[in-house]
Protein backbone atom coordinates (compact mmCIF):
# COMPACT_ATOMS: atom_id res chain seq x y z
CA UNK A 1 0.00 0.00 0.00
CA UNK A 2 1.34 3.61 -1.07
CA UNK A 3 0.76 6.68 0.75
CA UNK A 4 -0.79 8.13 -2.63
CA UNK A 5 -3.10 5.19 -2.82
CA UNK A 6 -4.16 6.39 1.04
CA UNK A 7 -4.64 9.93 -0.33
CA UNK A 8 -7.05 9.01 -3.46
CA UNK A 9 -9.26 6.31 -1.09
CA UNK A 10 -9.66 9.50 1.94
CA UNK A 11 -10.73 11.86 -1.10
CA UNK A 12 -13.66 9.10 -2.18
CA UNK A 13 -14.50 8.79 1.58
CA UNK A 14 -14.59 12.60 2.00
CA UNK A 15 -16.93 13.44 -1.13
CA UNK A 16 -19.36 10.75 0.03
CA UNK A 17 -18.93 11.24 4.04
CA UNK A 18 -19.40 15.04 3.71
CA UNK A 19 -21.65 15.03 0.66
CA UNK A 20 -24.20 12.50 2.56
CA UNK A 21 -23.64 14.45 5.62
CA UNK A 22 -25.09 17.76 4.27
CA UNK A 23 -27.85 15.67 2.69
CA UNK A 24 -29.16 14.21 5.79
CA UNK A 25 -29.10 17.46 7.48
CA UNK A 26 -31.10 19.30 4.74
CA UNK A 27 -33.46 16.13 4.03
CA UNK A 28 -34.31 15.85 7.54
CA UNK A 29 -34.94 19.53 8.00
CA UNK A 30 -37.63 19.49 5.63
CA UNK A 31 -38.59 16.53 6.42
CA UNK A 32 -39.65 17.99 9.81
CA UNK A 33 -41.01 20.93 8.17
CA UNK A 34 -43.15 18.59 5.92
CA UNK A 35 -44.60 16.77 8.60
CA UNK A 36 -45.78 19.83 10.33
CA UNK A 37 -48.03 20.43 7.40
CA UNK A 38 -49.23 16.68 6.68
CA UNK A 39 -49.88 17.11 9.85
CA UNK A 40 -52.73 19.70 9.51
CA UNK A 41 -53.49 18.77 5.86
CA UNK A 42 -52.39 15.24 4.97
CA UNK A 43 -53.11 16.19 1.01
CA UNK A 44 -50.50 18.11 0.56
CA UNK A 45 -47.99 14.79 1.34
CA UNK A 46 -47.18 14.92 -2.67
CA UNK A 47 -46.11 18.66 -2.97
CA UNK A 48 -44.25 18.56 0.37
CA UNK A 49 -42.23 15.44 -0.45
CA UNK A 50 -41.06 16.97 -3.40
CA UNK A 51 -39.44 19.70 -1.59
CA UNK A 52 -38.24 17.46 1.34
CA UNK A 53 -36.21 15.56 -1.65
CA UNK A 54 -34.09 18.85 -2.94
CA UNK A 55 -31.16 18.54 -0.58
CA UNK A 56 -30.93 14.89 -1.22
CA UNK A 57 -29.24 15.07 -4.48
CA UNK A 58 -25.82 16.81 -2.89
CA UNK A 59 -24.79 13.18 -1.25
CA UNK A 60 -25.42 11.51 -4.72
CA UNK A 61 -22.80 14.14 -6.24
CA UNK A 62 -20.42 12.72 -3.24
CA UNK A 63 -21.32 9.64 -4.52
CA UNK A 64 -20.42 10.01 -7.99
CA UNK A 65 -17.28 11.91 -7.37
CA UNK A 66 -16.24 9.32 -4.94
CA UNK A 67 -17.71 6.45 -7.67
CA UNK A 68 -14.90 8.41 -10.48
CA UNK A 69 -12.37 8.54 -8.03
CA UNK A 70 -12.68 4.57 -7.04
CA UNK A 71 -12.64 3.89 -10.89
CA UNK A 72 -9.85 5.75 -11.35
CA UNK A 73 -7.55 4.24 -8.95
CA UNK A 74 -8.94 0.84 -10.20
CA UNK A 75 -10.07 0.25 -6.66
CA UNK A 76 -12.14 -3.05 -7.35
CA UNK A 77 -9.58 -4.05 -9.41
CA UNK A 78 -6.64 -4.88 -7.36
CA UNK A 79 -5.48 -1.04 -7.24
CA UNK A 80 -3.24 1.04 -9.77
CA UNK A 81 -0.32 2.79 -8.23
CA UNK A 82 -0.19 6.14 -7.11
CA UNK A 83 2.46 8.95 -6.49
CA UNK A 84 2.26 10.94 -3.00
CA UNK A 85 1.41 14.28 -5.19
CA UNK A 86 -0.99 12.75 -7.70
CA UNK A 87 -2.68 10.89 -4.49
CA UNK A 88 -2.87 14.69 -2.86
CA UNK A 89 -4.23 15.55 -5.54
CA UNK A 90 -7.19 13.82 -6.03
CA UNK A 91 -8.03 14.38 -2.55
CA UNK A 92 -7.95 18.31 -3.33
CA UNK A 93 -10.18 17.54 -6.36
CA UNK A 94 -12.94 16.27 -4.37
CA UNK A 95 -12.95 18.85 -1.40
CA UNK A 96 -15.42 21.34 -3.70
CA UNK A 97 -18.08 18.63 -3.94
CA UNK A 98 -17.33 17.31 -0.19
CA UNK A 99 -17.27 21.42 0.85
CA UNK A 100 -20.09 23.02 -0.86
CA UNK A 101 -22.03 19.89 -1.13
CA UNK A 102 -22.45 19.70 3.05
CA UNK A 103 -22.87 23.71 3.13
CA UNK A 104 -25.53 23.76 0.59
CA UNK A 105 -27.83 20.49 1.42
CA UNK A 106 -27.44 22.14 5.15
CA UNK A 107 -28.82 25.59 4.14
CA UNK A 108 -30.89 24.31 0.79
CA UNK A 109 -32.91 22.55 3.77
CA UNK A 110 -33.75 25.24 5.26
CA UNK A 111 -34.83 26.89 1.79
CA UNK A 112 -37.38 24.05 1.48
CA UNK A 113 -38.13 23.99 5.00
CA UNK A 114 -39.40 27.98 3.92
CA UNK A 115 -40.62 26.57 0.73
CA UNK A 116 -42.87 23.92 2.63
CA UNK A 117 -44.59 27.20 4.33
CA UNK A 118 -45.44 28.39 0.75
CA UNK A 119 -47.51 24.80 0.11
CA UNK A 120 -49.31 25.25 3.61
CA UNK A 121 -51.05 27.79 2.56
CA UNK A 122 -50.72 28.34 -1.13
CA UNK A 123 -50.33 24.63 -2.69
CA UNK A 124 -51.04 26.27 -6.03
CA UNK A 125 -47.68 28.20 -6.22
CA UNK A 126 -45.47 24.81 -6.05
CA UNK A 127 -43.46 26.28 -8.63
CA UNK A 128 -42.12 29.19 -7.31
CA UNK A 129 -41.57 27.26 -4.12
CA UNK A 130 -39.56 24.86 -6.03
CA UNK A 131 -37.63 27.81 -8.41
CA UNK A 132 -36.17 29.19 -4.58
CA UNK A 133 -35.27 25.54 -3.14
CA UNK A 134 -33.15 24.87 -6.24
CA UNK A 135 -31.50 27.83 -6.83
CA UNK A 136 -29.81 26.40 -4.02
CA UNK A 137 -28.37 23.58 -5.94
CA UNK A 138 -27.00 25.55 -8.47
CA UNK A 139 -23.73 25.69 -6.04
CA UNK A 140 -23.67 22.50 -5.59
CA UNK A 141 -23.81 21.37 -9.17
CA UNK A 142 -20.93 24.19 -10.00
CA UNK A 143 -18.70 22.34 -7.16
CA UNK A 144 -20.05 18.85 -8.70
CA UNK A 145 -18.50 20.23 -11.74
CA UNK A 146 -15.15 21.69 -10.29
CA UNK A 147 -14.43 18.18 -8.89
CA UNK A 148 -15.12 15.97 -11.80
CA UNK A 149 -13.37 18.51 -13.96
CA UNK A 150 -10.33 18.44 -11.32
CA UNK A 151 -10.61 14.75 -10.46
CA UNK A 152 -10.87 13.63 -14.94
CA UNK A 153 -7.77 15.93 -15.42
CA UNK A 154 -5.57 14.33 -13.21
CA UNK A 155 -3.45 11.30 -14.52
CA UNK A 156 -2.54 8.44 -12.45
CA UNK B 1 -28.86 31.83 18.31
CA UNK B 2 -31.37 28.85 19.16
CA UNK B 3 -31.39 25.29 18.07
CA UNK B 4 -33.46 25.83 15.09
CA UNK B 5 -33.68 22.68 13.78
CA UNK B 6 -36.60 21.55 16.29
CA UNK B 7 -38.77 24.72 14.68
CA UNK B 8 -39.33 23.32 11.00
CA UNK B 9 -42.13 20.85 12.50
CA UNK B 10 -43.95 23.47 15.02
CA UNK B 11 -43.48 26.53 11.83
CA UNK B 12 -44.92 25.06 9.07
CA UNK B 13 -47.58 23.22 11.76
CA UNK B 14 -48.85 26.58 12.42
CA UNK B 15 -48.32 27.93 8.67
CA UNK B 16 -51.58 25.63 7.99
CA UNK B 17 -53.17 27.07 11.67
CA UNK B 18 -52.59 29.99 10.20
CA UNK B 19 -55.08 29.82 7.29
CA UNK B 20 -57.76 28.86 9.64
CA UNK B 21 -57.83 31.79 11.39
CA UNK B 22 -60.82 34.41 10.80
CA UNK B 23 -60.18 36.28 7.72
CA UNK B 24 -61.74 40.14 6.80
CA UNK B 25 -64.48 38.53 4.75
CA UNK B 26 -65.70 36.22 7.87
CA UNK B 27 -65.40 39.18 10.09
CA UNK B 28 -67.60 41.29 7.82
CA UNK B 29 -69.91 38.53 7.79
CA UNK B 30 -70.37 38.57 11.62
CA UNK B 31 -70.53 42.68 11.47
CA UNK B 32 -73.33 42.47 8.83
CA UNK B 33 -75.34 39.89 10.19
CA UNK B 34 -78.71 40.85 11.46
CA UNK B 35 -78.31 40.22 15.06
CA UNK B 36 -76.18 38.07 17.78
CA UNK B 37 -77.57 34.80 16.65
CA UNK B 38 -76.70 34.90 12.93
CA UNK B 39 -73.03 36.33 13.34
CA UNK B 40 -72.37 33.42 15.98
CA UNK B 41 -73.83 30.93 13.45
CA UNK B 42 -70.89 32.61 10.91
CA UNK B 43 -68.60 31.83 14.08
CA UNK B 44 -70.20 28.50 13.65
CA UNK B 45 -68.66 27.82 10.54
CA UNK B 46 -64.82 28.05 11.84
CA UNK B 47 -62.69 26.91 13.87
CA UNK B 48 -64.78 27.64 16.93
CA UNK B 49 -67.48 25.70 15.72
CA UNK B 50 -66.25 22.37 17.51
CA UNK B 51 -66.52 23.99 20.84
CA UNK B 52 -69.93 25.47 19.91
CA UNK B 53 -71.89 21.37 19.79
CA UNK B 54 -73.53 22.12 22.68
CA UNK B 55 -73.62 26.41 23.08
CA UNK B 56 -76.05 27.16 21.15
CA UNK B 57 -77.23 30.55 22.48
CA UNK B 58 -75.67 33.37 21.46
CA UNK B 59 -75.12 35.53 24.59
CA UNK B 60 -72.78 32.05 25.84
CA UNK B 61 -69.97 33.46 23.50
CA UNK B 62 -67.62 33.71 26.29
CA UNK B 63 -67.60 29.95 27.03
CA UNK B 64 -66.82 29.34 23.27
CA UNK B 65 -63.83 32.14 23.28
CA UNK B 66 -62.32 30.56 26.82
CA UNK B 67 -62.10 27.13 25.41
CA UNK B 68 -60.42 28.46 22.01
CA UNK B 69 -58.00 30.19 24.31
CA UNK B 70 -57.59 27.23 26.50
CA UNK B 71 -57.56 24.77 23.57
CA UNK B 72 -54.44 27.34 21.41
CA UNK B 73 -52.56 27.87 24.70
CA UNK B 74 -51.66 24.30 24.88
CA UNK B 75 -51.59 23.74 21.39
CA UNK B 76 -48.40 26.20 21.21
CA UNK B 77 -47.47 25.11 24.65
CA UNK B 78 -46.66 20.92 23.02
CA UNK B 79 -45.88 22.45 20.03
CA UNK B 80 -43.01 24.88 21.03
CA UNK B 81 -39.51 23.58 21.16
CA UNK B 82 -38.40 25.41 24.26
CA UNK B 83 -41.62 25.77 26.42
CA UNK B 84 -39.67 28.23 28.64
CA UNK B 85 -40.72 30.64 25.92
CA UNK B 86 -44.10 30.44 26.71
CA UNK B 87 -43.92 31.29 30.21
CA UNK B 88 -43.30 35.24 29.02
CA UNK B 89 -46.80 34.55 27.42
CA UNK B 90 -49.06 32.12 29.76
CA UNK B 91 -47.74 35.06 32.88
CA UNK B 92 -50.65 37.38 31.97
CA UNK B 93 -52.98 34.95 33.29
CA UNK B 94 -51.04 33.77 36.35
CA UNK B 95 -51.35 37.75 36.86
CA UNK B 96 -54.82 37.64 36.44
CA UNK B 97 -55.46 34.51 38.60
CA UNK B 98 -52.85 36.28 41.33
CA UNK B 99 -54.87 39.30 41.68
CA UNK B 100 -58.16 37.86 41.80
CA UNK B 101 -56.98 34.79 44.48
CA UNK B 102 -55.69 37.59 46.46
CA UNK B 103 -58.34 39.57 46.45
CA UNK B 104 -60.56 36.97 47.43
CA UNK B 105 -58.12 35.67 50.42
CA UNK B 106 -57.19 39.62 51.77
CA UNK B 107 -59.74 41.41 50.62
CA UNK B 108 -62.71 39.44 50.75
CA UNK B 109 -64.21 40.46 47.69
CA UNK B 110 -67.37 38.36 46.47
CA UNK B 111 -68.41 37.27 43.29
CA UNK B 112 -64.94 39.07 41.44
CA UNK B 113 -63.56 38.01 37.93
CA UNK B 114 -63.83 34.40 36.94
CA UNK B 115 -60.14 32.70 36.78
CA UNK B 116 -58.42 31.75 33.56
CA UNK B 117 -56.75 28.42 33.57
CA UNK B 118 -54.35 29.55 30.96
CA UNK B 119 -51.26 30.75 32.78
CA UNK B 120 -48.29 28.35 33.44
CA UNK B 121 -49.47 27.74 37.19
CA UNK B 122 -52.39 25.07 37.59
CA UNK B 123 -54.90 27.02 39.38
CA UNK B 124 -55.09 24.69 42.16
CA UNK B 125 -51.65 25.08 42.80
CA UNK B 126 -51.82 28.95 42.78
CA UNK B 127 -54.76 28.51 45.10
CA UNK B 128 -52.57 27.22 47.71
CA UNK B 129 -49.89 29.45 47.23
CA UNK B 130 -51.72 32.26 47.76
CA UNK B 131 -53.35 30.68 50.76
CA UNK B 132 -50.21 29.86 52.51
CA UNK B 133 -48.28 32.69 51.34
CA UNK B 134 -45.74 30.60 50.41
CA UNK B 135 -44.77 32.59 46.97
CA UNK B 136 -41.06 30.91 46.61
CA UNK B 137 -42.23 29.35 43.00
CA UNK B 138 -43.26 32.43 41.81
CA UNK B 139 -41.16 34.42 39.26
CA UNK B 140 -38.90 36.69 41.60
CA UNK B 141 -40.09 39.97 40.91
CA UNK B 142 -44.11 38.68 41.56
CA UNK B 143 -42.63 36.88 45.03
CA UNK B 144 -41.24 40.01 46.23
CA UNK B 145 -44.52 42.18 45.34
CA UNK B 146 -46.59 39.85 47.09
CA UNK B 147 -44.39 39.77 50.30
CA UNK B 148 -44.68 43.70 49.57
CA UNK B 149 -48.34 43.61 49.52
CA UNK B 150 -48.77 41.20 52.43
CA UNK B 151 -47.51 43.87 54.55
CA UNK B 152 -49.14 47.18 53.24
CA UNK B 153 -52.71 45.10 52.88
CA UNK B 154 -52.18 43.82 56.37
CA UNK B 155 -52.72 47.69 57.29
CA UNK B 156 -54.62 48.89 54.32
CA UNK B 157 -55.82 47.21 51.91
CA UNK B 158 -56.57 48.93 48.49
CA UNK B 159 -57.52 46.97 45.17
CA UNK B 160 -56.46 49.47 42.84
CA UNK B 161 -52.80 49.34 44.40
CA UNK B 162 -52.80 45.43 44.22
CA UNK B 163 -53.62 45.51 40.38
CA UNK B 164 -50.81 48.38 39.52
CA UNK B 165 -48.14 46.48 41.34
CA UNK B 166 -48.93 43.34 40.62
CA UNK B 167 -48.71 44.55 36.79
CA UNK B 168 -45.75 45.83 37.37
CA UNK B 169 -43.71 43.33 38.75
CA UNK B 170 -45.76 41.39 35.70
CA UNK B 171 -43.31 43.50 33.68
CA UNK B 172 -40.32 42.75 35.34
CA UNK B 173 -40.46 38.83 35.60
CA UNK B 174 -41.17 39.55 31.59
CA UNK B 175 -38.10 41.69 31.42
CA UNK B 176 -36.32 38.91 33.44
CA UNK B 177 -37.53 36.16 30.61
CA UNK B 178 -36.87 38.03 27.68
CA UNK B 179 -32.91 38.55 28.64
CA UNK B 180 -32.50 35.24 29.73
CA UNK B 181 -33.47 34.07 25.81
CA UNK B 182 -30.84 36.56 24.62
CA UNK B 183 -33.10 36.20 21.13
CA UNK B 184 -33.70 40.16 19.73
CA UNK B 185 -36.69 39.19 18.66
CA UNK B 186 -38.25 38.18 22.13
CA UNK B 187 -36.68 41.09 23.84
CA UNK B 188 -37.93 43.38 21.04
CA UNK B 189 -41.57 42.06 21.59
CA UNK B 190 -41.11 42.40 25.34
CA UNK B 191 -39.60 46.28 25.19
CA UNK B 192 -42.84 47.22 21.80
CA UNK B 193 -44.91 45.87 24.94
CA UNK B 194 -43.59 47.64 27.94
CA UNK B 195 -43.64 50.86 25.72
CA UNK B 196 -47.43 50.47 24.28
CA UNK B 197 -48.52 50.26 28.24
CA UNK B 198 -46.25 52.87 29.36
CA UNK B 199 -47.98 55.12 26.48
CA UNK B 200 -51.23 53.97 27.14
CA UNK B 201 -51.37 54.20 31.18
CA UNK B 202 -49.91 57.43 30.40
CA UNK B 203 -52.51 59.26 28.18
CA UNK B 204 -55.27 57.40 30.36
CA UNK B 205 -53.85 59.71 33.71
CA UNK B 206 -53.41 62.70 30.95
CA UNK B 207 -57.46 62.21 29.88
CA UNK B 208 -57.84 61.52 34.09
CA UNK B 209 -58.27 64.80 36.04
CA UNK B 210 -55.46 65.09 38.49
CA UNK B 211 -54.31 61.93 37.70
CA UNK B 212 -50.21 62.66 37.47
CA UNK B 213 -49.31 61.47 41.20
CA UNK B 214 -50.37 58.25 39.80
CA UNK B 215 -47.87 57.96 36.89
CA UNK B 216 -45.12 57.13 39.42
CA UNK B 217 -46.56 53.86 40.20
CA UNK B 218 -48.48 52.69 36.71
CA UNK B 219 -45.24 52.94 34.73
CA UNK B 220 -43.57 49.67 33.73
CA UNK B 221 -40.13 49.02 33.00
CA UNK B 222 -38.24 47.53 30.09
CA UNK B 223 -39.79 49.42 27.39
CA UNK B 224 -37.09 51.56 24.66
CA UNK B 225 -38.66 54.61 25.99
CA UNK B 226 -36.84 55.53 29.29
CA UNK B 227 -39.54 56.09 32.67
CA UNK B 228 -37.92 59.42 33.19
CA UNK B 229 -39.18 60.70 29.63
CA UNK B 230 -42.79 59.76 30.93
CA UNK B 231 -42.13 61.67 34.16
CA UNK B 232 -40.78 64.22 32.31
CA UNK B 233 -43.92 64.93 29.97
CA UNK B 234 -45.95 64.65 32.75
CA UNK B 235 -47.31 68.74 32.98
CA UNK B 236 -46.77 68.67 29.33
CA UNK B 237 -49.65 68.75 26.86
CA UNK B 238 -50.68 65.49 25.53
CA UNK B 239 -49.79 67.37 22.35
CA UNK B 240 -46.29 68.21 23.31
CA UNK B 241 -46.17 64.28 24.29
CA UNK B 242 -46.58 63.50 20.52
CA UNK B 243 -44.45 65.62 18.64
CA UNK B 244 -41.70 64.59 21.01
CA UNK B 245 -42.59 61.15 19.91
CA UNK B 246 -42.98 61.92 16.55
CA UNK B 247 -39.80 60.28 14.99
CA UNK B 248 -39.93 57.40 17.41
CA UNK B 249 -41.61 53.84 15.98
CA UNK B 250 -44.55 55.33 17.69
CA UNK B 251 -44.84 58.33 15.79
CA UNK B 252 -47.30 57.28 13.29
CA UNK B 253 -49.60 55.78 15.82
CA UNK B 254 -49.37 58.71 18.40
CA UNK B 255 -50.52 60.92 15.73
CA UNK B 256 -53.67 59.24 14.73
CA UNK B 257 -54.23 57.88 18.18
CA UNK B 258 -53.97 61.56 19.54
CA UNK B 259 -56.38 63.47 16.86
CA UNK B 260 -58.68 61.27 17.68
CA UNK B 261 -58.38 61.46 21.30
CA UNK B 262 -58.40 65.10 21.37
CA UNK B 263 -61.71 64.94 19.11
CA UNK B 264 -63.65 62.66 20.90
CA UNK B 265 -61.70 62.30 24.67
CA UNK B 266 -61.64 58.50 23.60
CA UNK B 267 -58.32 56.12 23.82
CA UNK B 268 -60.17 53.80 22.28
CA UNK B 269 -58.50 54.48 18.62
CA UNK B 270 -55.43 54.99 20.05
CA UNK B 271 -55.70 50.99 22.30
CA UNK B 272 -56.97 49.65 18.58
CA UNK B 273 -53.96 51.06 16.96
CA UNK B 274 -51.70 50.04 19.23
CA UNK B 275 -53.07 46.20 18.54
CA UNK B 276 -52.31 46.25 15.27
CA UNK B 277 -49.11 47.99 15.77
CA UNK B 278 -47.93 45.08 17.81
CA UNK B 279 -49.80 42.79 15.13
CA UNK B 280 -47.77 44.96 12.27
CA UNK B 281 -44.39 43.68 14.01
CA UNK B 282 -45.21 40.07 14.34
CA UNK B 283 -46.33 40.30 11.02
CA UNK B 284 -42.93 41.41 9.74
CA UNK B 285 -41.48 38.72 11.44
CA UNK B 286 -43.39 35.51 11.14
CA UNK B 287 -41.30 34.22 7.98
CA UNK B 288 -39.05 32.58 9.72
CA UNK B 289 -39.11 29.35 9.09
CA UNK B 290 -36.90 27.93 11.70
CA UNK B 291 -37.53 30.54 15.27
CA UNK B 292 -40.12 30.83 17.79
CA UNK B 293 -41.22 34.06 15.60
CA UNK B 294 -44.20 32.10 14.08
CA UNK B 295 -45.52 30.53 17.21
CA UNK B 296 -45.36 33.41 19.14
CA UNK B 297 -47.29 35.57 15.94
CA UNK B 298 -50.23 33.03 16.04
CA UNK B 299 -50.70 33.03 19.79
CA UNK B 300 -50.73 36.62 19.70
CA UNK B 301 -53.16 36.65 16.85
CA UNK B 302 -55.35 33.99 18.21
CA UNK B 303 -55.84 36.49 21.26
CA UNK B 304 -56.40 39.84 18.53
CA UNK B 305 -58.76 37.56 16.65
CA UNK B 306 -60.79 36.77 20.29
CA UNK B 307 -60.67 40.40 21.21
CA UNK B 308 -61.88 41.05 17.51
CA UNK B 309 -64.52 38.61 17.91
CA UNK B 310 -65.58 39.79 21.41
CA UNK B 311 -65.97 42.95 20.50
CA UNK B 312 -68.39 42.30 18.04
CA UNK B 313 -70.50 40.02 20.25
CA UNK B 314 -70.86 42.62 22.31
CA UNK B 315 -71.66 44.98 19.95
CA UNK B 316 -74.62 42.59 18.44
CA UNK B 317 -76.05 41.53 21.65
CA UNK B 318 -76.17 45.40 22.72
CA UNK B 319 -77.54 46.25 19.19
CA UNK B 320 -74.55 48.64 18.15
CA UNK B 321 -74.68 49.76 15.11
CA UNK B 322 -72.03 47.61 12.34
CA UNK B 323 -70.73 50.93 11.45
CA UNK B 324 -69.75 51.52 15.38
CA UNK B 325 -68.30 48.31 15.89
CA UNK B 326 -66.16 48.32 13.01
CA UNK B 327 -64.19 51.88 14.04
CA UNK B 328 -63.09 49.59 17.12
CA UNK B 329 -62.28 46.18 15.52
CA UNK B 330 -58.00 45.51 15.26
CA UNK B 331 -56.27 44.57 12.04
CA UNK B 332 -56.05 40.76 11.25
CA UNK B 333 -52.88 38.94 11.31
CA UNK B 334 -53.19 37.08 8.06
Amino acid sequence: MELGQVYAVLGAAVAAILAGIGSAIGVSTAGQSAAGVVTEDPDKFGQTLLLQALPGTQGIYGLLIAFIIMGKINIFGGMVPVAEETGLMILMAALPVAIVGLLSAVYQGRVAAACIGIIAKRPEELGKAITFAVLVETYAVLALLASFLLVNGIQV
Amino acid sequence: MMDNTNYAYAVSRIRVLETRLLGRDKIDRMLEAANAQDAFKVLAETEYGTHMEDIGEAYKYEAVLSKEIKRVYSLIKSLMPQPKIMDMFCIKYDVHNIKVLYKNRFLNIKGSLPLIDVGSIPIDRLTEIIKEKNYKDLPLPIAQTLRKLDEITAIRPDPQHINLMLDRAMFEAINDMAARFRYPFIKELAAIQADVTNIMSFLRIKAMEGGSPLLDKVLVTGGKLEMSFFTEMADQSVDAFSSRLEYSPYGQLLKEGIEHFTKTGKLSRLEKLADDYIMEYLREHKSNPLGPEALIGYLLAKENEIKIIRIIMVGKINGIKSQVIKERLRDVYV
